[in-house]
């Protein structure tokens, strides 16, 4: 059997979650069907990186041409999302779409930096038929946890993709959509020595580090944690903050640039920069993430309690799991719901200064407490594991059936729905507003 | 002044009221209650209904005839359907959805039992062009539970009525849609005149007594319970069916999984003996009685879609009389059984496990008590007052909905369309159904006639 891991996100030494996602779902399908030949495609040169696995081969791409190509040679394809030109592999090639973000709602985020206020009932209406075509054309669909899957199983109703004849074959509908969640790599971790304590300037060895592990984007609420930084700083300097990643690899110029630099101006303005706030510039090679992780006394994440976060699964979080750093979130996804019950850390309502800035100190302080978040947190990684999150996907890869409505059937309206979005898309005149 | 408000109840209301009919009327009395100034008509398709004994809201007939009267008098309407045209004519009014099922599911599941092929088709295609019309007439939309919220957020999305402008004004699109679970009773649980140990014929005094509590519809599994029970073997363990036919919904009730489970129950021999069927249906009045005598519940079903999204209302009245009861994993409430300690939680069709479920919970005193303890606890976060909350804050608000109504005009006429559409082709097969079944019935009888008379002829023939 031959199968397609199609990266639509950078994949080297520097990658971001959707890239990581790509490069370990084929080395967790190369362990589980070791006699199947894998590829990685991967979008333009990005500097080596070591293939996943024995039996994968890694594969550079340029153009959507050339992935309909390489998807055309076999028999499964997955990826996170496919370009119309699959349209015609249909019937042919087995598609399986990872649907790990509810990208309809990290759209409407950033439709209001990208895009002109005029444009973006436009621009959004095509992302809404390129995600209608999407789940037209796949044969299978993961995403990350049940929440999202209910999403994504409402939009297949109202696109008619759920008939009576579908349901019938699989009354839970798992073989036709199921979870693949964000795993977690099984190796111990393995730091290389300090990067952090006494190395960056500011920071000392006997200093209490929390870490921000990961971008900064729009749906992420760092004044609120700059100013509980604020309140601290005076009675808590040896708290640190920092910022692991700002030049985010997704985005040669970084469309984050806009809140990046607000969080960087803002932690000037109060004046915390380089004093308990630091940020690490560029992006931390996916190798040497464990040196931070074994370096962070804590962790922090802070969002909104919107409809973003609420399909969200916050894949940063995942490396927190392995490396047991206890972690202090907003309340209002499903990762923050498992931190407050397990418990792994604390959880704050959005907003909150005085409860992140007292979350912060508690979880740096009270050490049963500590301890009770590191256990549960060994014990929600080994049950995160790639190999085990992986294991719906490959009975996909193992089923010569589909549950799905036979692809002929479909290929029609995914014609019609994709010939929406490039309509739209064509009709959206607003610059990208960003570069 | 408050608002004016009409809720169209589709369900029969009075004393025989199922779960419809019990939530529209609660809402009505939540409403009167808790919006000031508010003036609330509940409207039923059904004649015999009754006044509140205190006057807070108004109760009336609705009917194809004096829907625009009643609709032209208020000024926001809430039904579980809304019947398209009035929105035609009166577009500026505040229209609430409450989509307390995944109807997608459920009417999948009954399309299931009661059709085929391309009537089958049918039906499905004018279920999901009658909630892609609701969803877009609806400028507020309530359902039962999370998941269903967040399956309604899903086809909300493809039918493009998410736009840039509702998320701007409401990210968490909560005042758009948001869920109301079905509450309980606001009585409190005081047990009355009994109605089951020593006054129905087969239930000893000394019996333990299990509930069904509800009717038996196609995507429930009694089997899997009457199995257990056999398995068990306990003379003195009762179980109950209550409820088969459902008032006023032809599609539910009495169907085949209601037969099924009698003939099993049957060739067993515990029909009558320790497993008993309520061929009515029990008052939502008398209901209360049922549920304060037995001593556990229990109810099966198989863990699929429509059980995913599920409300099982069935539930709430065990809540609220504080009946320990045991579940199939999958809904949203045996998620809360098992969190919140009201009993337990059986994997769907295992029969061995469910025979020690109820033994467990038969037996084991402490661990009912436990239950019991739990679900008063409960008790004042399920209160209507309570779960009504977000239909409470709607009713109060004024001015443009989250979702601008010209902004949903162009889908919305579409979607019309396609409905009226749907529906035809839907009652074209539906036509074709009945006319088929009547032919064969006229020649059934037809051919009873001739048997009939061969008979006589061949009676009367030995007679002589």
């Amino acid at each position: 059997m031959k199968i397609l891991v199609l990266s639509r996100a950078a994949v080297g030494p520097r990658m971001a979650s959707p890239g990581v996602r790509a490069y370990q779902l084929a080395g967790a399908l190369s362990r589980a069907l070791p006699e199947a030949e894998i590829t990685l495609a991967i979008p333009g040169d990005r500097g080596e990186v070591a293939p996943p696995g024995r039996t994968v081969r890694i594969q550079p791409y340029a153009t959507n041409a050339d992935a309909v190509f390489l998807a055309g040679q076999h028999d499964v394809a997955i990826s996170r999302n496919f370009p119309p030109q699959f349209i015609r592999l249909m019937g042919k090639t087995r598609l399986a779409l990872d649907a790990f973000t509810p990208l309809f709602i990290e759209w409407m985020e950033l439709s209001e930096r990208d895009i002109l206020p005029k444009w973006r009932r436009t621009w959004m209406a095509s992302n809404r038929w390129y995600l209608n075509m999407q789940l037209t054309m796949a044969d299978f669909i993961f995403c990350a946890d049940d929440r999202q899957r209910d999403l994504w199983i409402g939009m297949m109703m109202a696109l008619d993709l759920v008939p009576p004849s579908v349901y019938s074959r699989d009354p839970s509908l798992r073989q036709y959509i199921d979870v693949v969640p964000y795993g977690v790599p099984s190796q111990p971790l393995r730091p290389k020595g300090p990067v952090l304590k006494g190395v960056v300037p500011g920071i000392e060895p006997g200093d209490r580090v929390l870490l921000w592990n990961g971008g900064i984007t729009e749906w992420n609420d760092t004044g609120t944690l700059l100013r509980a930084m604020a309140l601290l700083a005076a009675r808590r300097p040896e708290v640190k903050l920092v910022f692991m990643g700002v030049n985010h690899p997704d985005f040669a110029f970084g469309p984050n640039a806009g809140v990046t630099r607000q969080t960087i101006e803002l932690a000037e303005e109060l004046g915390l920069r380089g004093r308990t706030v630091f940020f690490l510039e560029g992006w931390v090679p996916y190798a040497e993430i464990d040196s931070y992780l074994a370096e962070a006394d804590a962790s922090v994440c802070l969002g909104y309690e919107n409809l973003e976060a609420r399909f969200a699964f916050r894949t940063r979080y995942v490396d927190l799991f392995r490396a047991r750093v206890p972690l202090l979130c907003t309340r209002g996804d499903v990762l923050a719901e498992r931190v407050e019950r397990e418990p792994l850390g604390i959880t704050v309502a959005e907003r909150d200064v005085e409860a992140v800035a007292a979350g912060i100190e508690r979880l740096l302080d009270d050490e049963p407490f500590r301890e009770r978040c590191r256990e549960n947190l060994g014990r929600v990684a080994a049950e995160l594991s790639w190999d085990a999150a992986v294991r719906p996907l490959v009975d996909f890869c193992l089923r010569d059936r589909s549950v799905a409505l036979p692809a002929r059937q479909r290929q029609l309206r995914a014609l019609v729905r994709g010939g929406m979005y490039v309509g739209l898309k064509k009709a959206c005149k607003s610059p990208p507003l960003h570069l | 002044m408050g608002p004016r408000i009409l809720i169209l109840a589709r369900g029969y209301l009075g004393s025989h009221m199922s779960a419809p009919g019990i939530r529209a009327t609660a809402q009505a009395r939540v409403l009167a209650e808790h919006v000031p100034g508010a003036r609330v008509t509940l409207a039923g398709p059904n004649e015999d209904y009754e006044q509140p004994a205190d006057g807070a809201y108004r109760v009336t007939r609705w009917s194809a005839r004096n829907l625009l009267q009643l609709t032209a008098a208020h000024d926001v309407v809430i039904s579980s359907m809304l019947p398209p045209h009035i929105a035609i004519f009166y577009p500026w009014k505040r229209y609430v959805v409450d989509l307390f099922s995944q109807y997608a599911m459920e009417w999948m599941e009954v399309g299931m039992q009661h059709y085929e092929g391309r009537h089958r088709d049918a039906w499905a295609e004018r279920t999901r062009a009658v909630l892609g019309m609701q969803l877009t007439l609806a400028d507020f939309i309530l359902t039962c539970n999370e998941r269903q919220r967040d399956s309604y957020i899903g086809m909300m999305i493809s039918l493009g009525l998410i736009s840039p402008r509702v998320y701007e004004a409401d990210p968490t699109l909560r005042r758009y849609i948001d869920s109301a679970p079905h509450g309980i009773r606001p009585e409190p649980p005081v047990p009355g005149k009994r109605v089951l140990r020593g006054v129905r014929p087969g239930f000893g005094e000394h019996d333990r007594i299990i509930l069904w509590n509800g009717g038996i519809i196609q995507w429930y599994d009694p089997a899997t319970l009457i199995e257990a029970l056999r398995l068990l073997n306990r003379d003195d363990v009762k179980l109950l069916f209550l409820g088969a036919s459902y008032p006023g919904i032809r599609e539910l009730g009495k169907g085949v999984r209601f037969q099924d489970a009698k003939a099993i129950a049957a060739r067993n021999g515990q029909l009558n003996r320790t497993i008993f069927f309520e061929e009515g249906w029990v008052s939502h009045e008398e209901a209360k009685q049922y549920v304060l005598e037995a001593d556990i519940s229990v109810c099966t079903y198989f863990d699929n879609m429509e059980t995913r999204y599920s409300h099982r209302t069935r539930f709430v009245d065990l809540i609220w009389g504080e009946l320990p009861f045991i579940c199939t994993h999958g809904d949203v409430l045996a998620e809360e059984v098992a969190q919140e300690g009201w009993g337990l939680v059986v994997p769907e069709g295992d029969a061995p496990a469910l025979a020690r479920a109820i033994a467990k919970l038969l037996d084991d005193r402490e661990f009912y008590a436990r239950c019991r303890a739990n679900l008063a606890a409960a008790r004042p976060r399920l209160q209507w007052s309570a779960t009504m909350k977000p239909l409470i804050r709607f009713c109060m608000e004024t001015g443009e909905p989250v979702s601008p109504k010209w902004e949903r005009l162009p889908g919305l006429a579409q979607r019309l369309t396609t409905y009226t559409a749907r529906r035809a082709v839907f009652n074209f097969f539906d036509r074709k159904l009945k006319q088929r079944s009547e032919r064969l019935e006229a020649a059934e009888k037809k051919e009873r006639l001739r048997q009939e008379r061969l008979a006589r002829f061949a009676g009367g023939g030995s007679a002589k």
